[in-house]
């Protein structure tokens, strides 16, 4: 058994390996190399908490508590397989760019970080883990940084994300005065504001309403970022503390939040995907709808639909990012109207259609058992269950969309061409997740074994597969025999490039320019004052400069001299 | 357990004899290696008397327990670093033999029972190091002034030395009582050391003799010599004389902080500049030493620790650049461009000498200005940050200076030996500063074993 920061060690391990290393190239296997050994101790980690004192100051003792339970064993699982795949499908994307060795360091640390929050089994080591999450997403949406829209995006995400880290940092300073713990364990409640500044710190990391803008914007990442980061791990650590941490949340009422800001944000993202062209922007948005549901259904506490989709969604979405990025090279365009000929290559075709299918939520992919359980769980309130029926037509519309528009057939050679000329690490890393996916979906009848609640039932299903049904026949009507024509300025002026969130934005940071700038006036003042003081600080130091005239016998005399001084004022002081 | 005492001896006798062996054969890597191996075991047989918890009194003028133990492993530790970084340098084969001498007498005053033996140690870490300045004529300037500050130290211990017999007829350090008769040897022992630690107004010779020593010599100065001055301050005043020490020696921290901070700002060449912020580094030692706590102590041993690695892994670059003739702060511009590994070992020495977080020099400051906080010292935290931030001008000026560009850079080439030793020390700064609680266990410990 080997103790669970252990996990840890081959990638950090990896990390000054891999920055000394001079070729591209290299640097890449040792990351995939050190990817798989973390892969292959995970089943030998040990169980329980393990604590590991850092520092103490006073009474606070800081000490880096670690966990396993079944909750984090699921998402470590999670991070640590899907990493070898993002690693080795990098390889491949990173062929034509010279930069394999600042995406692997970023990569590598974000991996350490992510594995160290999912065995997070105190506030310090979550918050020290969320911190690395915040840096590497924003190092990574930025990775091209030379382009404007990419540096603004990570900015935009920094600066969201950072409200969060802020309001996670007053949270647990809150826990700690009042409780003077910090470790889950011992924590029975926690004060009410306590939990609503958590649930601030969850809505800014997981994109939900009002903070939902920064994930579609993330997207200006490279394609392995997105799938890795951006839809499959990081941005579910917002719901994996609202899973981990469930108990206090129930105990302080704060659960309806959950539900209703996550039912919000499902329903304006479904909106958004509906009309967004952008063939990763709709896969994003499609990430904060899913976000939304699992929070919703956290929120009417139905923990295992939450934690089977947590779980599920992971491989189709990272499925669909790893085609998205082959169909982007293969058309050098990132508009679905721009790309075709998706079925010039079958493999990639197939898997594609497998991780469409299942994220429309079609019988036997996960994604259907994972939004039969989701809605079999709201059944009982027939506003949320409508609006959640609604929701599940629209995301089979527009999923079926991005499909029918990306695999439109095309006469160009070079794009043909260029399909079957994919490297192979791409290509094979796709078609395995389509694997992957269906063992997902066997994963489901074994999933109660794990100790949580899991409900199928058969009129739900059949319910879900209408629906799904439907939405498919309509994106069939819409967009292949193109029989019915849909207007959307409605939609357009709602919630086309999210302008009123945007406007939001704007007038928030109005705000807060205002504030700053009364506050830059007084700054100027202070900034005087210390320049003055900096002045006469130097003037001192010249004259110090000015006593020392590299006069030994000065020297020695100043020595006698300070010491019948010393004697002097000490003994007749 | 008592075998590790002979154990420990046997192995400094035998890296005399070796050492010059090799030094008559004339080859200096073998000096190098036995000294490294022999350091190494020493350092090795300290560790392992520190995990057993060795204590025990030696022939009446040794005493061996958690502080000296802990404290020997750290010398230790730099003169392994000192031998890498003096490697290079012509006179390294008499150079390592003088280095030995100054060893035993760091181990002598970290280790001693009686007064005596802080004065022999004392003699026997500077005399050395006055003659290695004399190896080369383009030092002797240095190795002059050296000389007469240590010889008026010598002198102001000895007058003290014999107060003290004077008054209690005994020389052991734990016979001796605080009397108001006494207490003019109090200040001859304090003024003899704080020459030898530089406090103001006793530091003038600092910036002189370092600016003009060979680098590799500064650093051991700076490094290694002056932290014994402290751990004599440290007998002297908190075991001997602890009432009368508090607020002078808080008084003197401030002076000594401020001068050095103040001084610094205004220096344009970097061995200089570096002389005075060791000066106020030891300021804040002080602060420490002065709240007479445990955890105070406990605190300037960190700090002695922090320091120490940070300024002698400093060292190993400015030699390096010393090596092609760059003194200057703005000699440095570029160093980025034509060497990576020193340019980031300046920057992070200089940050932990800054107080930066997730080096050690941070841990340091925190827990020494903590210290002074609990003892009910505010304003000498407040004081020290003050410092701190004054400090961040010049420490600021070197690290911009290393990382802007210039227009032509040769990439320059670090040899094997300067760079083991940079990213040792690199190494420690930072382990320090991320887990602290590897040292600061050990630390207390030692604290309370005073």
């Amino acid at each position: 058994m080997i103790p669970a920061p252990f996990i840890l060690l081959p990638l950090i391990i990896a990390l000054p390996l891999a920055g000394l290393l001079k070729n591209g190239k290299s640097v890449a296997y040792v990351s995939v190399g050190a990817s798989f050994i973390s892969l292959a101790m995970l089943p030998f980690i040990s169980q329980g908490p393990l604590q590991i004192n850092w520092f103490s100051v006073g009474p606070f003792q800081f000490s880096l508590v670690t966990n396993v339970s079944t909750l984090n064993y699921i998402l470590l699982f999670l991070v640590l397989l899907l990493s070898p795949f993002i690693y080795i499908y990098s390889i491949g994307y990173f062929k034509n760019r010279v930069e394999y060795k600042r995406y692997y360091l970023e990569m590598l640390s974000f991996t350490t970080a992510m594995a160290l929050f999912s065995i997070a089994g105190n506030f310090i080591s979550l918050f020290v883990a969320w911190e690395f999450l915040s840096i590497t997403s924003y190092l990574l949406i930025g990775f091209w940084y030379r382009k404007k829209s990419a540096s603004r995006a990570a900015r935009k995400a920094l600066t969201i994300v950072f409200i969060g880290d802020i309001a996670l940092l007053a949270s647990i300073a809150i826990i700690w005065n009042a409780y003077g713990t910090l470790t889950f364990a011992n924590l029975i409640s926690i004060p009410k504001v306590a939990s609503l500044l958590l649930l601030i710190a969850i809505f800014t990391k997981s994109a939900q309403f009002p903070f939902n803008e920064w994930l579609p914007d993330a997207m200006e990442g490279p394609v392995p970022v997105s799938a890795y980061l951006h839809s499959t791990t990081m941005v579910k650590a917002g719901v994996f503390i609202a899973i981990l941490l469930f108990p206090l949340f129930a105990r302080s009422n704060v659960l309806s939040y959950f539900t209703i800001f996550g039912i919000t944000t499902a329903s304006i993202a479904t909106l958004n995907a509906l009309k967004e062209t952008h063939i990763k922007r709709i896969l994003a948005y499609s990430t904060v709808q899913e976000l939304g549901l699992m929070l919703s259904a956290i929120g009417i506490g139905a923990i295992g639909a939450a934690l089977y989709f947590f779980f599920a969604q992971a491989f189709y979405k990272a499925l669909l990012f790893f085609s998205s990025g082959i169909m982007i090279e293969a058309n050098e365009n990132e508009n679905i109207n721009s790309i075709y000929g998706l079925k010039r290559n079958r493999l990639i075709y197939i898997s594609t259609l497998f991780g469409v299918l299942a994220l429309a939520g079609f019988i036997p992919f996960d994604g259907f058992f994972s939004s039969v359980s989701i809605s079999s769980s709201f059944s009982s309130n027939l506003v949320a269950y409508t609006i959640i029926s609604l929701i599940s037509i629209g995301t089979s519309f527009f999923i079926f969309r991005w499909l029918f528009a990306v695999s439109k057939d095309t006469k160009n050679k070079n794009i043909s061409l260029s399909y079957i000329t994919q490297p192979k690490s791409m290509v094979f890393t796709t078609a395995f997740l389509s694997i992957l996916l269906l063992l997902a979906s066997i994963v489901f009848f074994y999933f109660g074994s794990l100790g949580y609640m899991l409900s199928l039932r058969y009129e739900e299903a059949v319910i879900e597969t209408i629906l799904v049904a439907l939405g498919f026949a309509i994106s069939y009507m819409v967009y292949v025999k193109e029989k019915i024509v849909v207007s959307n300025r409605l939609l357009e002026s709602l919630v086309y490039n999210s302008r009123l969130f945007n406007i939001l934005y704007e007038w928030s940071a109005k705000f807060v320019y205002f504030i700053s700038d009364g506050a830059g006036m007084l700054d100027l003042y202070i900034n005087d004052m210390f320049d003055w003081l900096g002045h006469a600080t130097i003037l001192i130091g010249n004259f110090a400069r000015k006593i020392e005239n590299g006069d030994i016998s000065f020297y020695a005399l100043i020595i006698v001299l300070s010491f019948i001084a010393m004697s002097a004022l000490v003994l007749f002081a | 357990m008592i075998s590790l005492f002979y154990a420990l001896i046997l192995a400094i006798a035998a890296m005399f004899v070796l050492n010059s062996v090799a030094r008559i054969l004339g080859n200096k890597k073998i000096e190098l290696a036995i000294s490294l191996i022999f350091t190494s075991l020493i350092s090795a047989v300290i560790a392992l008397m520190l995990s057993e918890g060795y204590s025990g009194i030696h022939a009446q003028f040794i005493k061996l327990n958690e502080f000296s133990l802990l404290l020997s492993l750290a010398v230790s530790l730099g003169m392994i670093l000192i031998h890498l970084i003096s490697f290079r340098e012509r006179e390294y084969a008499d150079f390592s033999i003088l280095s030995m001498f100054s060893f035993i007498g760091m181990l002598l005053v970290i280790m001693s029972n009686s007064i005596v033996t802080i004065f022999i140690g004392l003699a026997l870490l500077t005399v050395p190091t006055v003659f290695s300045l004399f190896l080369n004529s383009k030092w002797v300037e240095a190795g002059v002034k050296y000389f007469i500050v240590t010889a008026l130290s010598a002198g102001l211990f000895a007058f003290g030395a014999a107060m003290l017999f004077a008054s209690s007829g005994s020389l052991q350090i734990a016979e001796q009582s605080y009397d108001i008769g006494n207490f003019v040897a109090f200040l001859l022992l304090f003024a003899s050391i704080a020459i030898e630690s530089g406090i103001f107004p006793f530091n003038l010779w600092v910036p002189d003799v370092y600016q003009k020593s060979p680098a590799f010599i500064t650093s051991m100065l700076g490094g290694l010599n002056k932290k014994i001055g402290l751990i004599a301050l440290i007998f002297v005043s908190l075991i001997i004389f602890p009432y009368a020490s508090k607020g002078m020696l808080a008084i003197f921290s401030i002076l000594t902080m401020f001068y050095g901070n103040i001084a610094a700002l205004v220096q344009k060449n970097v061995k200089r500049m570096l002389a005075y912020s060791s000066i106020s580094q030891v300021g804040y030692i002080l602060i420490g030493l002065s709240t007479l706590s445990n955890y105070g102590i406990a605190s300037s041993i960190y700090q002695i620790f922090s320091h120490m690695f940070a300024f002698i892994g400093l060292f190993a670059i400015v030699m390096l650049m010393e090596a092609q003739g760059r003194h200057e702060i703005s000699d440095y511009v570029g160093l980025n461009k034509e060497n990576k590994i020193a340019a980031f070992t300046v920057a992070i020495m200089l940050l932990s000498m800054i107080g930066m977080p997730f080096t050690a020099g941070f841990i340091g400051k925190f827990m020494l200005f903590s210290s002074a906080v609990a003892s009910n010292m505010a304003w000498l935290a407040i004081i020290g940050i003050i410092n701190t931030v004054i400090s961040v001008y010049y420490y600021a000026k070197l690290i911009i200076a290393v990382y802007t560009n210039k227009a032509e850079a040769r990439p320059i080439i670090i040899s094997p030996s300067l760079a083991t030793a940079a990213v040792i020390s690199l190494v420690i700064v930072l382990i320090l500063g991320i887990y602290p609680s590897l040292l600061f266990g050990l630390a207390q410990g030692a604290a309370s074993a005073i």
